[in-house]
């Protein structure tokens, strides 16, 4: 049959393993649209008629089409990256033509961040690696924003969707008022350089009160080099660095007085609808608006100087114009700050904005992050735990997580995990938490939106299961210890609620389930006020 | 960035100089009200023009705002907070119920609960906004607490449309579900104030709202207090775009 083939075909035909697409064919598939042809009335109801039946098909292989047209690659002008995993960030290997705000480089490499990376290979502008594998789009988003659950998503739609529009999004830097001031050092490096490379000094080292004293000592310094016998010296540099601190104290001042300038302009002292008290009718009758002027602006002002708290809320982006003249190494002030709220947070309030921008020097939030809290609770088998649980989902409505319950749920199913589970079981061992834990994360994956908080039911035994959880799930905001007499695992469990002192509760258990409960109660109603914001699930 | 927000003005030549925000009564006299259970009602009908000229307060029964049908029958309908505040705070309107007994602070506190067991929250914002010369009405064809006017509905548009919030509401009020408020408002140039209410020193948590020992007097109010926010929609692409 082949020698045939051979003998009749003139032209052997290449079949290549990638297929390009003429400019044309480009063009079709870029307006390609797949749509069901719309007219006539919307249908409320289930007809069963043969004219409903074929709409319902040609819905369905519409929609089989669309999902099922190839995704077009484009192979050259990319750019080639791989992915670091414990960096996490992309380096970028071969660059392809500029690259604007994406990126930022250590020690001479240049990375693009998660997002970027994710952004740039959407794009078709970038290659992306893994241990010389290329990676696919489905692949990197895995890859890149990691299997469970995190914010990573959040950003990445955020990033994507602003720089879509017409934003350079960076990534936002807290503002650092220390980072400014010139040290004593980058003032001796300056002038070692002005004097041996001929570099001229930079105006900021210039302009520092230390620059002059630096200068004088060095000079002071050069000439005991030359003439080692004059005894002013000594004084001089003893002069030198009295001056020095002096000087210093006051450059710290100053630099901490710089934001009070900008700060001033948001206060939550003053109410905003304050407007109308302008007017003429508002001055005539002053008195009669005094008298039932009762109930008051609540302004529950945060100390101004305080830059060291975080902000309960944090900025995730800065955004930019394009031209605005942004520069990567030298960022201006953003156009806007975005933070990024989880669907079913709360509107920060104004005080809380206020607060959270006066810490940045400027302006402008969009969107932010909180999360569940999560309690281990622990305790021996006849600790009357089981109990508590129960009336803790009750009352409070937490996702009860029984990691041997999970468990046993798998022995049963039959499951790969629980076959290897039985195993362990058999030998009389207990099941490792390390493996557990994923199956933990899956119930608690699947169980978002509407969450109140989480129970670990009698885990961790020891600190390395702790360290495990705290890993995997996050760090714990409460840790119930149920005391009672002749616990065998005493030990072990004292070490984690040692490193976990300050929100551990222990409870005397031999008691009443119904006083133990009382006890914990005001405990969880607080958590369930304040829904901690600086724990997160997933990594 | 300094706040600023809309008052946008009527095309009408309306003018009433001689307005006041504050109804005035000669000596002695009152403005004379009967609570119908609802709301309540003023019959004389100088009075309830009167009511209405200084001040905007009420509704007439059968006009889309003041009185002005001219029928004899016509009367004039004050919401909870307004008479409320008329009656115990400014001290103008003089309170009967159906059977002509007058009703004193506590029993109107009492009917108001029972109507509206966030009376004392509204109260509490109608005190706060009046208290800054704002006119204001009821923002229930809004879906909002109040719509708060500069000087008259009759010169001015509504510039603000005020939600009331409580600590126990608070979980409500996501972006979601603010998303709809604000547009409403939006479309018809207003912002959205949330006007958000503490007064767990007023009313705690455990005791029942039957026993009112505690705000026996109208300055009991005075524990209250509020904080303000105001949403506003950001549109990010027609922002970027008006900037190239």
């Amino acid at each position: 049959m082949s020698g045939t083939l051979d003998f009749d075909a003139k032209f052997v035909e290449i079949n290549p393993t990638n297929t390009f697409l003429s400019a044309e064919q480009l063009v079709t598939h870029r307006h390609l649209e797949i749509e069901a042809t719309c007219g006539g009335l919307k249908r409320t109801q289930n007809e069963g008629s043969a004219a409903e039946l074929e709409e319902i098909t040609t819905a369905l292989s519409n929609l089989r089409a669309q999902l099922s047209v190839p995704r077009i690659e484009r192979l050259g002008g990319r750019a080639l990256a791989s992915w670091d995993e414990e960096q996490q960030a992309a380096e970028i290997l071969r660059k392809d033509g500029k690259f604007g705000s994406f990126g930022y480089s250590v020690q001479s490499k240049l990375y693009l961040e998660y997002y970027e990376a994710l952004f740039l290979l959407e794009l078709g502008r970038l290659q992306l690696e893994y241990h010389d594998v290329t990676v696919s789009v489905e692949q990197a988003y895995v890859l890149l924003l990691g299997e469970l659950e995190s914010e990573k998503y959040h950003n990445y739609l955020v990033y994507s969707a602003l720089s879509r529009a017409g934003y350079i999004v960076v990534r936002h830097k807290r503002h650092q008022p220390t980072a400014e001031t010139v040290t004593r050092a980058d003032c001796i490096w300056a002038l070692l350089k002005e004097k041996v490379g001929h570099i001229p000094t930079a105006a900021h080292i210039k302009a520092s009160p230390l620059y002059a004293t630096v200068e004088k000592s060095m000079e002071d310094v050069k000439q005991f080099i030359m003439w080692p016998n004059t005894e002013q010296n000594e004084n001089s540099g003893e002069r030198i660095d009295f001056k020095f601190d002096t000087r210093k104290r006051k450059a710290n001042a100053a630099s901490r007085d710089y934001p009070s300038s900008k700060k001033a302009c948001i206060s939550t002292r003053t109410s905003l609808v304050d407007l109308p008290k302008t007017e003429a009718t508002y001055a005539r009758f002053e008195n009669v608006f005094k008298k039932f002027d009762i109930v008051q602006l609540k302004s529950n002002d945060y100390p101004t100087d305080d830059q060291t708290t975080p902000p309960s809320f944090s900025i995730s982006f800065d955004l930019h114009l394009h031209n605005g003249g942004f520069k990567k190494r030298t960022p201006k002030t953003p156009t806007f700050n975005v933070m990024i709220l989880p669907p079913d947070a709360p509107f920060p309030t104004h005080s809380e904005i206020a607060q959270c921008q006066r810490q940045q020097l400027h302006t402008a939030p969009l969107l932010v992050v909180s999360n569940a809290p999560i309690v281990w609770i622990m305790g021996s088998a006849n600790s009357g735990k089981d109990v508590q649980v129960q009336k803790i989902v009750e009352k409070y409505g937490f996702t009860h997580i029984d990691p041997n319950a999970i468990v046993d749920k798998e022995i049963e199913a039959k499951s790969a995990d629980g076959k290897k589970f039985e195993a362990i079981r058999k030998d009389g061992k207990e099941v490792p938490l390390a493996d557990i834990v994923p199956l933990v994360e899956k119930q608690i994956m699947g169980q978002r939106g509407g969450v109140k908080g989480y129970l670990i039911d009698g885990y961790p035994h020891n600190e390395a299961e702790a360290k495990i959880l705290e890993e995997r799930l996050g760090p714990p905001t409460m840790v119930i210890a149920l005391d009672v007499q002749g616990d065998t695992n005493k030990k072990d469990s004292k070490a984690v609620l040692q490193k976990y002192a300050n929100i551990t509760m222990q409870i005397n258990a031999e008691r009443d389930a119904k006083e133990v409960f009382e006890d914990l109660v005001p405990n969880f109603e607080t958590l369930a006020k304040n829904r901690g914001p600086q724990i997160s699930i997933g990594r | 960035m300094q706040f600023t927000f809309q008052c946008k003005k009527k095309r009408c030549n309306f003018r009433n100089s001689n307005a006041t925000p504050f109804p005035i009564c000669e000596q002695g006299e009152r403005y004379h009200g009967v609570l119908t259970g609802l709301s309540v009602e003023i019959s004389d009908s100088t009075q309830s023009q009167s009511l209405h000229d200084n001040g905007c307060y009420g509704k007439g029964s059968k006009s889309r705002g003041g009185p002005a049908s001219g029928d004899e029958d016509e009367t004039l309908l004050l919401g909870l907070e307004e008479s409320c505040f008329l009656a115990y705070y400014l001290k103008v309107l003089e309170i009967k119920n159906q059977s002509g007994t007058s009703v004193d602070w506590e029993g109107f506190l009492k009917v108001a609960q029972d109507l509206n067991d966030r009376f004392l929250e509204n109260l509490a914002c109608y005190l706060y906004l009046k208290s800054k010369n704002w006119v204001i009405k009821s923002g229930i064809k809004f879906g909002g607490d109040f719509l708060i006017y500069k000087q008259s509905p009759r010169n001015f548009h509504a510039s603000f449309l005020v939600i009331v919030q409580t600590h126990s509401d608070l979980d409500y009020y996501q972006p979601k579900n603010l998303k709809g408020v604000q547009r409403v408002a939006e479309t018809s140039d207003k912002d959205v104030l949330l006007l958000t209410v503490d007064c767990r020193t007023v009313l705690t948590v455990g005791q029942p709202k039957e026993d009112s020992s505690h705000i026996a007097t109208p300055e009991a109010l005075k524990e209250i207090s509020v904080t303000e926010t105001i949403v506003r929609r950001f549109n990010y692409s027609s922002f970027v775009q008006s900037k190239q």
